[in-house]
């Protein structure tokens, strides 16, 4: 088969997937009323990204071929999609979906940094525990549930980062903590996957080679190297995630304290317009 | 304390200075001055004499190495000398010299760039400066005694231990290295404390003088890259002295293992190393161009970005082991990735000058110097970046050409652009321009005549370490070339001594500001006064001093719109963190310690697929008894918590209780850990016996001496209180307490890793 011919047959069209994509794009254009703002850029690049995770030939390449393609799948559900659909509510939206009240009791438990670090983290490592990851790939719908679990924890652990809903964001010294423990133990994570001397996942050993593939493949990443790659792209583009929301972040508190005050004033004023 | 405003806070009794009272204690001059300071001045001062001692004897080594270099089959020292002298040479350079002399001058000059009176701890100050001093003392003794360290100043393993070197030298190589570590993790903790709480009113983070945030920033860089080499160290001393098997391929231990954890370390240290030094060439080059900094935002950001990638490359100094090429890949465009961030600061210093009206008095030649050589040696060390590249050229003079460019011909001319530029604040006395100009021009001609031609030397393929070499064609030539400027150097050298000597005797009187500089050091007195400030001038910019001589000018930028609620919650943040030095300091302190017991359970979890370990694993441990006892350990948090509860309440009878009871379980979990480990010895299982033994006794035995320390100090505030020499035991109990909750937390993750992971 050529390669052009290949790559058509390996989109993955999952119903499911196309009506759900389609109801958070649609849906999200008829609430904004169809108007465009700057930050529905965000909000549709996220979908676009996560469409194109779960329905591309990424998708096949994940749960049929190569664990390192399974990891980069699982980074943009988990650490790109997330934080770009977020971006892209405006506040008016989170002020509504707040005024009810249980969700309002939800979000305050949800939004406390160690619970939803705790969420992100957690989830992150007990799904690359052997017996569950395995079991989801042999599994369709605990995989979906894997997904599902992926889109929804990353998103409550990116919410106190991003949310625009003043005070319910976390200042900048707490974030950086937040995203800094977040990057080391995703980090150990990913180390410990790169550098395991044994195949931590059978299932990639022998896979179903439906699309023929599979010696192509093979001629460029061995099993134990496709490990590796796996280990390393949790490791380093998860880190340079963090790392940039780091920046992003204390560069907005940057442009935030004030550098220098219009007025040039003597003494007794600058103490009195102390802020730091 | 909490009564007066931020400003007029520190952390010891403010004494009003009158013009002659004495400095400290009972005699007020003298040598008994200098010893007992807490005086970030004075201690200053020291860090910096400290480091000019060793540069002259890291020097002196590096002068009898291009003497023995100056031909080839040179019989005039031994191998042994040799290895000797480039081991020490690096060792004394990199921690005796360069990290010391910049933290020194950041204890002189940050707390007065910021208006502050102090350092936030400035006995904690004291006790930093005396473990540095007393550190390189340690290492020196090693030559007393005869056995210098030869393994090279990162002594990869099996190299570093028995049986290749039974000798002495290296312990006291990985002992010295622990003293100046610790010293200079506290002063990282001190520094950051000391530009968080003690800024001047008016003196936001965005106002900072650049040199005082690159120093921010590095502190953090030193919090979390030092623990990282105290377990390495930890482990290379268990192995050599206790019969561990860490690096010992023999013993089924993995040498690449060290090299993992030494340049995890190694690299974020090179940042640690040029960081201060962008930071004095930050404050330079704009004095010195009569303009403000191109770009301040994009230096300070680009730090920080460095500072986060820096732990993310290391592996690109191990590129010639072996490692898989899958690895190599990304290491080696993250290593090309964070060679942006510096160019941008390049460019930035650059722009500074570009439209100034420049002088170039000798410290803006020292920093224009650093520009350009910092420039070839960044971009030789780039190279590197290439895997082949790397592999033509790792370990020749080539590396040994780029590391000097970096260090020497950036590192130390800015330090000398730094010290021309500060001498006359420190001393009240400029540096002669006229000695100035002639230790400027024979130093770049001397740095640039030794190391640009090894740059060729490393093409033709001379390895480095080498104690001589053969008459290979071209080499000969180029060792001459290179040992003639090394002997130029080490004249230049003297020349700055000269003109140190000179100008302390016969140099212009300084005044307040000689250069019209414009941030705060330059509005006091040279030298300033024990209180630094009579008086801070109103802080309304980054340029407080130039703004006050200029107060109509329309150099103004507009307001940024805060978030109200934002800034409320940020200002809690802020003053709680004022209020509560110690705790703070202690926080920090915890953060590098996670790093150290990371390192160690890393360790034990790489050697945990090792064959045969979870059978003795599983056959030596008993996670049910271990859980049992361990509960002891999780109550004495509660009874701590109590006793917390009860010292802020004033009732001291009810904490005497509390007090006894956290100890009483602290020392029972002991009881019971030493009982585990003598059990286990009883059955053979000690810690020489496998790699069971070297990695489960080093991770909890270090986490018992943390348990240790803990009960030693707990009984220390029970006697303090008992004997009624503290009234109250808020504050320090507070501060224990978080340690106390910090080594139970650890405990979690051990029990967790170790019993129930590695042994069920």
């Amino acid at each position: 088969m050529s390669l052009a011919k290949t790559i058509l047959l390996a989109w993955d069209w999952e119903p499911s997937i196309i009506i759900g994509c389609a109801a958070l794009a649609i849906g999200y254009a008829v609430l904004a009323r169809f108007r465009f703002h700057r930050i529905t850029s965000f909000y549709y690049l996220g979908v676009v990204v996560m469409f194109l995770a779960l329905v591309s030939p990424l998708d096949t390449l994940a749960d049929d071929y190569l664990f390192s393609m399974h990891m980069f799948q699982h980074l943009l559900l988990s650490a790109v999609v997330p934080p770009l659909l977020l971006l892209g509510i405006p506040l008016e939206w989170w002020q509504w979906v707040l005024s009810w009240r249980p969700l309002k009791s939800a979000e305050q438990i949800l939004r406390q940094p160690p619970i939803a670090w705790l969420c992100g983290i957690t989830a992150l490592w007990l799904w690359h525990w052997p017996r569950l990851f395995e079991a989801a790939l042999y599994n369709e719908n605990l995989h979906i549930f894997q997904h599902l679990c992926f889109l929804v924890t990353g998103t409550i652990f990116w919410y106190p980062v991003i949310t625009p809903v003043p005070g319910h964001r976390m200042i900048t010294f707490p974030a950086v903590i937040y995203l800094f423990t977040a990057c080391t133990f995703s980090s150990l994570l990913g180390i410990f996957i790169t550098f395991c001397s044994y195949q931590i996942y059978p299932f990639y050993l022998q896979p179903a080679d439906e699309l023929g593939i599979l010696p192509q493949l093979r001629s460029l990443l061995s099993v134990h190297e496709d490990q590796q790659l796996g280990g390393l792209l949790m490791w380093f583009p998860c880190c340079l995630i963090y790392a940039s929301a780091i920046l992003i972040t204390l560069g907005k508190w940057y442009d935030k304290s004030p550098d220098e005050s219009e007025a040039p004033s003597g003494p007794a004023e600058a103490s009195t317009t102390m802020v730091r | 304390m909490t009564d007066l405003p931020l400003d007029q806070r520190t952390n010891f009794p403010v004494v009003a200075a009158a013009p002659d009272a004495p400095a400290t204690g009972a005699h007020s001059g003298g040598w008994y001055r200098w010893v007992s300071t807490v005086d970030h001045k004075l201690l200053g001062i020291m860090y910096m004499v400290t480091a000019l001692a060793f540069f002259l004897i890291g020097g002196l080594e590096a002068t009898l190495m291009r003497i023995q270099l100056f031909v080839p089959r040179n019989a005039w020292l031994s191998p042994n000398v040799y290895d000797a002298l480039f081991t020490l040479h690096g060792v004394t350079m990199i921690f005796l010299v360069i990290v010391p002399v910049q933290l020194g001058m950041a204890v002189y000059m940050v707390p007065l760039q910021i208006g502050a009176r102090d350092m936030a701890m400035p006995r904690l100050n004291a006790l930093s400066f005396w473990l540095t001093a007393l550190g390189g003392v340690l290492l020196y003794l090693s030559v007393a005694v005869g056995h210098p360290p030869q393994a090279g100043w990162f002594a990869y393993a099996p190299l570093s231990l028995p049986p290749f070197a039974f000798y002495a030298g290296m312990d006291y190589w990985a002992l010295s290295l622990l003293l100046i570590g610790i010293g200079t993790l506290t002063t990282a903790m001190n520094m950051i404390l000391t530009v968080v709480t003690l800024r001047a009113p008016g003196m936001t983070i965005r106002r900072l003088p650049l040199f005082s945030w690159m120093m921010l920033v590095d502190s953090f860089l030193i919090l979390f890259a030092m623990p990282i080499i105290n377990a390495a160290l930890v482990m290379v001393l268990a192995d050599r002295l206790l019969g561990t098997h860490f690096f010992k391929p023999v013993y089924q231990g993995s040498a690449v293992l060290y090299q993992h954890f030494f340049w995890s370390f190694g690299h974020p240290e090179v940042y640690i190393m040029i960081i201060p030094a962008w930071g004095m060439i930050s404050e330079v080059i704009p004095v010195f161009s009569r303009k403000p900094i191109f770009g301040y935002t994009f230096v300070a950001m680009s730090t920080v970005a460095i500072a986060l990638l820096s732990f993310g490359v290391w592996v690109h100094h191990m590129f010639t082991m072996g490692l898989p090429m899958v690895e190599y890949y990304v290491f080696s465009a993250a290593s090309m990735l964070i060679a942006v961030p510096t160019g941008v600061k390049i460019f930035a210093w650059i722009g500074t000058m570009i439209g100034g009206s420049l002088r170039f008095t000798t410290s803006m030649m020292f920093a224009v110097a650093f520009l350009i050589q910092f420039t070839l040696g960044g971009l030789s060390g780039v190279m590197f970046s290439a895997v082949p590249v790397d592999w033509q050229l790792q370990s020749s003079y080539f590396l040994v050409a780029h590391l000097h460019y970096v260090l020497f011909g950036g590192a130390v001319f800015a330090i000398y652009s730094g010290f021309y530029y500060w001498f006359p604040k420190i001393s009240g006395r400029l540096l002669s321009e006229r000695i100035g100009k002639w230790h400027f021009w024979l130093t770049v001609i001397g740095f640039n005549g030794t190391f640009m031609v090894q740059h060729v030397l490393g093409f033709h393929g001379m390895p480095r370490r080498i104690y001589t070499y053969p008459d290979l064609p071209g080499w000969p030539i180029l060792n001459f070339i290179s040992s003639a400027g090394a002997m130029l150097l080490a004249f230049s050298t003297l020349v700055f001594l000269w003109n140190l000597y000179w100008s302390s005797r016969y140099g212009k009187q300084a005044g307040d500001n000689p250069w019209e500089a414009w941030t705060l050091e330059w509005a006091t007195t040279s030298p300033p006064p024990e209180h630094n400030f009579d008086a801070v001038p109103p802080i309304l910019g980054r340029r407080p001093l130039w703004r006050a001589a200029h107060p109509q000018a329309e150099d103004v930028k507009a307001h940024y719109i805060e978030e109200p609620r934002l800034v409320a919650r940020e200002k809690r943040l802020l003053d709680w963190v004022s209020d509560n030095i110690p705790r703070s300091g202690m926080a920090l302190f915890l953060a590098s310690e996670t790093l150290f017991f990371v390192s160690l359970v890393a360790a034990f979890i790489y050697y945990h697929y090792v064959p045969g370990y979870r059978a003795s694993a599983h056959q030596a441990l008993n996670p049910l008894r271990t859980g049992l006892y361990s509960i002891a350990l999780f109550a004495s948090s509660f009874t701590i918590w109590r006793a917390e509860a009860n010292a802020r309440a004033g009732n001291n009878s009810r904490l005497h209780g509390w007090l006894l009871g956290t100890i009483a379980l602290g020392a029972t979990f002991m009881a019971f850990q030493v009982l585990e480990f003598v059990g286990l010895c009883h059955r053979g299982i000690d810690i020489t016996s496998s790699m069971f033994g070297s990695t489960f006794f080093t991770l909890v035995g270090f986490h018992g001496l943390h348990v240790l320390a803990g009960l030693l100090m707990l009984a220390l505030l029970y006697g303090l209180l008992a004997a009624r020499l503290l009234p109250t035991l808020k504050r320090p109990l507070a501060t224990l307490a978080i340690y106390w909750h910090f080594v139970d937390v650890v405990w979690v993750f051990i029990f967790g890793i170790v019993y129930l992971w590695g042994a069920l």
